[in-house]
């Protein structure tokens, strides 16, 4: 069974990003505009340059539309770089193939995942990692605002020491997992869920660190030798 | 000293550290018995079978099934007994991490009109093979 990554809205939050810089500097334009226009369009008084009143203007400007700013363009450089930087490092990859060995997983049960990744260009990467967490989720409002809490539990961890990869060449690993014995099923409720997850981190030198997961999903069943 | 004592015996499940456990899709049943410590203007008196979530987020609950044990007031001194049968579904399991733990329970509550209802709750755990 060929798994997914997981869907983290990362073009609704692009276009959100690209919307919200938009409008600031739309705003900005305006402002500066109707600042400006005003000063080039009045006559210049006797043994006055226009430059003064360019400069008094664009002070004005300064002083009241900047801090107003500050706040809108630290949140927004903000989102824009949450959501840019995964989106530059997944430029250095190609889309991974995470193949299960097994249809359905059940509590207990072994499977073989193997993961198959190539790189677009030349990188030199730090390190590798793969992770097998059952990830805890919980919802919850404190007045009129809505948190998540995650807690990921590690289950299974392998490290690859860095190296460099030219364009063209291929990460590839197989790997024996198991499902605990006294673990739980994919539970997934309005507010709280508990999923498998085969996490992966690609640490690259000088560049964005590529971060991706796939859902295993776990069954409500416990393995048996018949079932095995 | 409570208007009501609520007791409830479970059966058919394994006692294991302290609760009964029962395997996923199995049937629960058992016996409940409600001691009125002062007469009760009650509606009704019920059983319900339901897991709930506890933790840090906010709860998740589903009620499997109820059955009414009793219609009407219920009288000082005057014990009133119910038996509770209910098939446990597939899932979930009965869980406990670090944010979020899956509680099953038998829940017996009176409804008492215009008022706080007088409930009482046995946990008890679904899973299978006795882990957990």
């Amino acid at each position: 069974m060929r798994l997914k990554p997981q869907n983290n809205n990362q073009w609704a939050a692009l276009i959100f990003a690209i919307f919200f810089l938009g409008c600031l500097i739309c705003g900005a334009l305006v402002a500066v505009i109707s600042l400006v226009a005003p000063v080039l369009a009045a006559p210049v008084p006797e043994g006055e340059s226009r430059l003064v009143g360019l400069l008094a203007s664009g002070g004005t400007f300064l002083l009241c539309f900047l801090p107003t700013m500050v706040p809108f363009l630290l949140v927004g450089g903000w989102i824009f770089i949450k959501v840019v930087n995964p989106m530059v490092a997944k430029a250095r990859v190609e889309r991974p193939e995470v193949i299960l060995s097994k249809d359905a997983v059940r509590v207990g049960e072994s499977f073989r995942v193997t993961y198959r990744q190539s790189f677009k260009s030349a990188a030199e990467v730090e390190k590798i990692l793969i992770q097998f967490v059952l990830k805890e989720t919980a919802i919850y409002r404190r007045g009129t605002n809505t948190y998540t809490a995650v807690h990921n539990h590690t289950h299974f961890e392998q490290t690859y020491p860095g190296r460099s990869y030219q364009s063209g060449q291929l990460f590839e690993d197989s790997l024996e997992l198991q499902i605990p014995v006294d673990g739980m099923h994919t539970f997934v409720a309005t507010r709280n869920k508990l999923q498998w997850f085969i996490h992966v981190e690609m640490d690259f030198a000088k560049w964005p660190d590529y971060k991706e997961d796939f859902e295993v999903r776990v069954l409500p069943e416990m393995v048996t030798e018949w079932t095995r | 000293m409570d208007q009501i004592t609520f007791n409830v015996t479970l059966q058919e499940g394994i006692a294991e550290a302290g609760f009964m456990r029962y395997e996923p899709s199995s049937p629960i049943s058992g016996l409940v018995q409600i001691v009125p410590n002062q007469d009760v203007n009650a509606r009704k008196a019920a059983v319900r079978l339901r897991w709930r979530t506890e933790g840090r987020g906010d709860m998740d609950s589903e009620s499997i099934g109820e059955t009414e044990i009793w219609q009407g007031n219920l009288v000082k001194g005057r014990p009133v007994q119910g038996q509770f049968s209910f098939q446990l579904p597939q899932q979930p399991w009965s869980y406990s991490g670090h944010y979020i733990t899956i509680v099953w329970e038998i829940f017996v509550y009176v409804d008492v009109p215009l008022t706080g209802d007088p409930k009482f709750a046995v946990p008890f755990v679904v899973r299978p093979g006795g882990k957990r």
